[in-house]
């Protein structure tokens, strides 16, 4: 049998109409757990998340039982001199409509603001795509793409370091000494280690069948071999493309532990936060990793976190933003969400940072004990969930980061402190 | 929500439907992309992309039922529930030609639902699934011609 396209159109509408209009279910959301739908396959731009918070009003009550976020604080704050001295940022631009990141990276002031240098990607590359913190405060990843802002392809990435002089106001752009990624494979996200002797890097592709795979390789910075290592997963670390890079997807640990966020469609009770020794010499990423922070935890029908678990540089504990869900007596669906502290040894969560009460949010930089953060959170402006906006979060107090980009943008922040 | 679900859940389900053949299970599918769209809605780019994220979830979720074998099992002997109209169109040649479609590989599969029953560009499929206009494309191709095998094999 052969038959046309138009056949072929008319056969599948034919056995598609035996699903009349009027006999499908009403929506159900189930109160157990949801399953998460891969989020990998959406890698477009990005989100504004306060809009979207609107629309889910209707079907979700938000508690707002915590604390509004204090008062901007004046410009000495304590809190602002706690964090690194400067930030690269990629600034959002409008093309053709749609909001991507800048060709250009800007390095800026934590403190007042300022922008103090700009980063241009060397020739042949036309963008910086993404971006991670170096090893102090002056000195950032960045990596170079080819195309033009707006482009989107997987082309393959070169990873260069920036190193900013604040007497001369300067900056010195060094290629890494690692291999530009593949063609077919996603940057999925990169950090330094904290001594700045390894460089990790997330790259995701699709398997053979349509699954999600991800690889997690390990490259030396202290010699010339570029002897790295591998490990391989069939599932994906969640820096989350869906955001595009705006969340810091994986973080190092004291000594050699690595953690990342994992998603896994097919084994969901994989979920959560794992941390690596990455002095295995490779192999199968969850084999050489402990499963630290499961999704699920006491206290709530359901909890997630934000998909940017850090693991601080102590290796203690791990910060994160975490949401649980309640369904109050009505069957409406209450949320909170709080930052809060979990112990890397045992997992179990050791105490609420600060109930911030809503939506979107996330840990961007932690200090070396978890004392003092960075995260994006939303912030109330005349009793009214406004802008999300990063801000330092110390002693439950959240304060502000003067002219920081606006934590969700249809491309995301693409920040590095 | 409410309202993204009355607008677009019949279209979704119908098109799980053609892809597993199972309505029970189509619905399944399409419930579980709003549950993760509701789940994941703060984080969403905006509005618009909603249904392109749906038919995302619905697109792995019928490739999970799929791969499952005691449901890929139903599948192959389910017989399409027939309507007076496709019956006067020929029930066994849609019959057979949407069983050659439910055998092709996941990718050739869900790039022909795309095209040829929601008649989505290059540029909307190569969005839902992830992949490049090229290898719709490509995709596309292929497909139409391993579906042109299998009618004749099956005939």
């Amino acid at each position: 049998m052969s038959i046309s396209q138009d056949e072929f159109r008319a056969a599948l509408r034919d056995v598609a109409d035996d699903i009349a209009p009027d006999t499908i279910p009403p929506l159900s959301l189930p109160a157990g757990v949801i399953r998460q739908p891969r989020q990998r396959r959406l890698l477009t731009s990005l989100a504004a998340a306060v809009a979207v918070i609107a629309v889910i009003a209707a079907s979700v009550v938000l508690a707002d039982q915590a604390p509004s976020p204090r008062p901007s604080a004046p410009a000495g704050f304590a809190g602002l001199r706690s964090v690194p001295r400067y930030y690269l940022a990629l600034l959002p631009t409008r093309v053709n409509g749609n909001i991507y990141p800048s060709a250009d990276a800007v390095i800026r002031n934590t403190v007042t603001g300022a922008t103090v240098a700009t980063v241009r990607p060397p020739k042949p590359f036309g963008r910086f795509s993404f971006v991670a913190a170096g090893a102090n405060d002056r000195t950032f990843i960045l990596a170079a793409q080819e195309g033009p802002v707006g482009d989107q392809s997987n082309t393959p990435a070169r990873l260069y370091q920036a190193r900013f002089e604040p007497a001369s106001r300067s900056v010195s752009l060094t290629p890494l000494p690692v291999p530009e990624t593949p063609r077919n494979r996603w940057l999925g996200g990169f950090a330094l280690a904290p001594n700045g002797a390894a460089l990790a890097i997330v790259l995701e592709y699709e398997g053979p069948r349509g699954e999600f795979e991800t690889q997690l390789r390990i490259y030396s910075l202290t010699d010339k071999s570029l002897i790295s290592k591998v490990w391989q997963g069939h599932g994906f670390i969640n820096g989350d493309a869906l955001l595009g890079f705006d969340k810091p997807s994986i973080s190092w640990g004291r000594g050699r532990t690595l953690a990342f966020t994992w998603g896994d469609d097919d084994r969901p009770a994989n979920d959560g936060i794992w941390l690596l020794n990455a002095a295995t010499a490779g192999g199968g990423l969850l084999a050489d990793s402990r499963h630290a922070v499961r999704q699920r935890v006491p206290g709530g029908l359901y909890t997630f976190p934000s998909n940017a678990g850090l693991l601080t540089g102590s290796g203690k504990v791990i910060v994160d933003a975490v949401s649980r869900e309640r369904l109050d007596s009505r069957r409406h669906y209450t949320v909170l969400s709080e930052f809060a502290e979990f112990s890397a040894a045992t997992g179990r969560q050791l105490r609420v940072l600060w109930p911030s009460g809503a939506f979107n949010e996330w840990v961007q930089w932690s200090n070396s004990s978890g004392s003092v953060l960075v995260v994006a959170a939303p912030v109330k402006s005349g009793g009214e969930r406004g802008q999300v906006a990063f801000g330092v979060l110390s002693g439950n107090q959240f304060v502000p980061i003067p002219r920081a980009p606006a934590a969700v943008t249809p491309w995301g922040a693409a920040l590095a402190f | 929500m409410t309202a993204l679900y009355r607008e677009h859940a019949l279209g979704l389900t119908r098109m799980a439907y053609v892809m597993l053949g199972d309505r029970t299970a189509a619905e399944d599918v399409v419930q579980d992309a709003f549950c993760g769209l509701y789940r994941r809605w703060e984080h969403l780019s905006s509005a618009e992309k909603a249904l392109p994220y749906l038919r995302s979830s619905v697109l792995n979720g019928c490739r999970t039922v799929l791969r499952g074998s005691l449901r890929q099992a139903r599948a192959d002997h389910l017989q399409p529930v027939v309507s007076a109209e496709s019956m006067i169109l020929g029930q066994e040649q849609r019959r057979e030609v949407v069983a050659a479609l439910r055998r092709l590989p996941d990718r050739q599969r869900e790039a022909l639902v795309l095209r040829f029953y929601l008649d989505l560009s290059d540029a909307e499929i190569a969005g839902d699934m992830g992949i490049s206009k090229g290898t719709v494309r490509s995709t596309l191709y292929r497909a139409l011609a391993a579906l042109g095998i299998a009618l004749k094999e099956s005939s």
